[in-house]
């Protein structure tokens, strides 16, 4: 097999776990509130297992939770062992990789907001369809794990938390999370570089189809998802295969079914993966058409899926430098940090399971002790006001992470101008790979920019939008421009580009 | 309540809200009959673009001077892909306008002088590509190009 292949497959499930990083690390501190503060019995009554409305709140906590499709893991498994409805668990396994506050602040700058409040209205549809079809298929009754006993309040219900995330991390979630990674890989294998980008217009009818056997085993971020559907709105690409990207590429993974055929049995898996199919399948030809933007230009290719393909091409060199080079110019600083936690939360929950198997530590911290002295300061916190805190602080957090994600306008106009004085730079000295570097920065800061304005102002007016868009286009032909290596054409480019740049830098700064 | 009715029940309930999904998809998303505001296949030049796209601000008022009244004249024949053609140039203004010296006033203005147009050129049987109408259209037309800034930085974007 060609080095190449295996340097690209090992580079893509690099990238996604960098990507789910930040995610995963809420889903296990999310998992393990469940289990140590709420507790069984209060996680269930949040979800209102059983009940006709367990459905749709699932849906609003995944809607609010900042988790991915492999963040979800954890969180699912401990809604398991809560004896939690499998319809409710899946409803929140689907829904909650799909929007996050970060996310849908970025679709909704996107130039056909409505089109992501259709589709969340649509993705609502969707699991709750197929949640009361398994409530029905799948009756079984509601068997909840063993309980343990509740910390006690203090320094050891906190330690507790931590462990939890720590077993949790080093237990069956890390095989699931590692089997949702090989299915980026395998699709890495599975197709050539840059083999998706003529495959997802609007005009082609198999677009869905293509996109649904790209998008089961693919892994993406709710970002890296609402980015592509951007990028799908901009230049005209099926929009039946948008919707199916958000459902299944966002929504789903490998290891998530492995645990779902581990939990309910390939027969009820199948069935119900296959109902899911038919049902985002037929929604997703359904809305091909009205939702299809008037002002959208189809464009005769699209670079948005080449993360599900492979990265070098054949016979290509120092393909351990170009991976190395690659996940460090991909990296965000948060997401490193991420890795970190989670690195020591690993290590961690290694050693526990090695040196304490049968959990004696906790046990030990369970322990009841006698009161230290109370004083009017130290209110006892009954763990389920903890708990229902913690939760609501991870959505503050991811709510005032996206004002530190999303910088303010004169922050990302410096941005912008820093990366777009390398790209045209590299541009015009013929440097294609550092274009290819750093074009998707400016795009990046670019997107940045107008979601900053939004979150900052509430509006982004047609006028700014416009002259963002134009800015793009111009981004957009010198990358292709590059990639042809016309290089007397990217002159021109360049000159026009940067008339352009000025143009948008006035009219955000002071119109 | 044995397995059996249960499993039943519960393939009705997907047939039904299957049916109820194709029901929905077959009008508003399979039916061969394009929408107003679908752009059909149209032939694309090597950055992507309809080939039709004009080079400028310009050039895109000057093409639509020239179709308006050649739709005018399309009687009795199919003149759908025209009209989508005349839209889409329409659509592109303001686009174009965004890459010009223009103050925000005036781009607004563009942008609502289009989408009026828009408007009324919208519906398949819109009475607005009638005779009657071209010096309303003619109107329009010179507003549009008064709003531009004359500049030289207009000619600079035949290059895209």
């Amino acid at each position: 097999m060609d080095q190449s292949i295996l340097w690209g497959g090992f580079l893509r499930i690099c990238q996604a776990t960098v990507q789910a990083a930040p995610f995963l690390l809420t889903g296990l501190f999310v998992a393990a509130i469940f289990r140590r503060l709420l507790g069984e019995d209060k996680t269930r009554n949040l979800f209102g297992s059983g009940s006709k409305s367990s459905i749709v709140k699932a849906w609003l906590i995944g809607m609010l939770l900042p988790v991915c499709s492999l963040g979800v893991i954890p969180v699912v498994r401990q809604m398991k062992k809560s004896g939690i409805s499998g319809g409710t668990i899946l409803a929140f396994a689907l829904a909650a990789p799909l929007f996050n506050p970060l996310s849908l602040m970025y679709g909704l700058t996107l130039s056909k907001p409505w089109t992501i409040l259709v589709f969340s209205i649509m993705s609502l549809l969707v699991i709750t369809v197929t949640g009361l079809f398994w409530d029905r298929i799948h009756r079984q009754p509601e068997i909840q794990d063993e309980q343990e006993p509740l910390m006690p309040k203090g320094l050891p219900r906190i330690i507790s938390v931590g462990l939890h995330a720590s077993r949790e991390l080093a237990g069956p979630t890390l095989g699931l999370i590692f089997m949702g990674l090989l299915g980026v890989g395998v699709l890495s294998f599975a197709l050539p570089m840059g083999s998706l980008q003529n495959d997802m217009g609007h005009d082609n009818p198999m677009a869905p189809i293509i996109m649904t056997a790209v998008a089961l085993p693919a892994y993406a971020s709710p970002m890296t998802a609402m980015g592509q559907l951007g990028s799908m709105f901009q230049h005209g690409n099926s929009i039946g295969a948008a919707f199916i990207l958000l459902t299944f590429g966002a929504g789903m993974n490998l290891g998530l079914i492995w645990w779902m055929i581990g939990n309910y049995g390939i027969k009820a898996t199948g069935t119900w993966i296959s109902l899911l199919l038919g049902v985002v399948l037929l929604l997703s030809y359904a809305i091909e058409r009205p939702l299809y933007p008037a002002d959208a230009e189809p464009a005769n290719h699209t670079h948005a899926f080449d993360i599900y393909c492979q990265p070098f091409e054949r016979g290509s060199t120092a393909l351990a430098q170009s991976v190395k080079s690659k996940l460090k110019q991909d990296t965000q600083p948060f997401e490193i940090v991420s890795l970190e936690i989670l690195a020591v939360i690993l290590v961690s929950g290694i050693g526990l399971r090695i040196f304490d198997p049968h959990q004696k530590l906790e046990t030990w911290l369970a322990k009841p002790r006698p009161d230290s002295s109370q004083s009017r300061w130290n209110i006892d916190v009954p763990g389920s006001v903890l708990g229902l805190t913690g939760l609501a602080m991870i959505v503050v957090i991811s709510i005032v992470g996206c004002f530190a994600f999303y910088p303010e306008k004169n922050e990302c106009m410096e941005e912008l101008r820093l990366a777009k004085v390398e790209a045209f730079t590299a541009a015009l000295s013929g440097n294609h790979t550092q274009v290819a570097r750093w074009i998707p920065v400016c795009e990046d800061w670019l997107r940045r920019m107008q979601v900053g304005v939004y979150l900052r102002e509430w509006s982004l007016s047609d006028y700014h939008r416009a002259r963002a868009k134009v800015f793009q286009q111009w981004l957009e032909l010198i990358e292709h421009e590059a990639e042809e290596g016309h290089q007397d054409e990217i002159r021109k480019l360049v000159s026009n580009a940067d008339q352009t740049y000025m143009r948008l830098s006035r009219a955000f700064r002071t119109e | 309540m044995n397995c059996e009715y249960l499993e039943i029940r519960s393939i009705r309930f997907v047939g039904h809200f299957l049916v109820l999904c194709a029901l929905v998809a077959i009008p508003s998303g399979c039916s061969g009959k394009p929408a107003d505001n679908l752009s059909v296949a149209w032939k694309l030049d090597e950055h992507g673009n309809p080939d039709f796209k004009p080079k400028n601000y310009l050039d895109a008022i000057s093409q639509l001077k020239v179709r308006f009244p050649k739709i005018v004249d399309q009687v009795g024949v199919d003149r759908s892909e025209s009209i989508l053609q005349f839209q889409q140039i329409v659509r592109w203004l303001p686009e174009f306008a965004a890459d010009t010296d223009i103050k925000r006033g005036d781009w607004e203005q563009i942008h609502m002088l289009c989408q009026t147009i828009l408007k009324l050129a919208e519906t398949r049987k819109s009475s607005f590509f009638q005779s009657e109408q071209s010096k309303d259209f003619e109107d329009y037309m010179n507003q549009l190009s008064k709003l531009i800034p004359q500049k030289p930085a207009l000619a600079q974007q035949s290059a895209k």
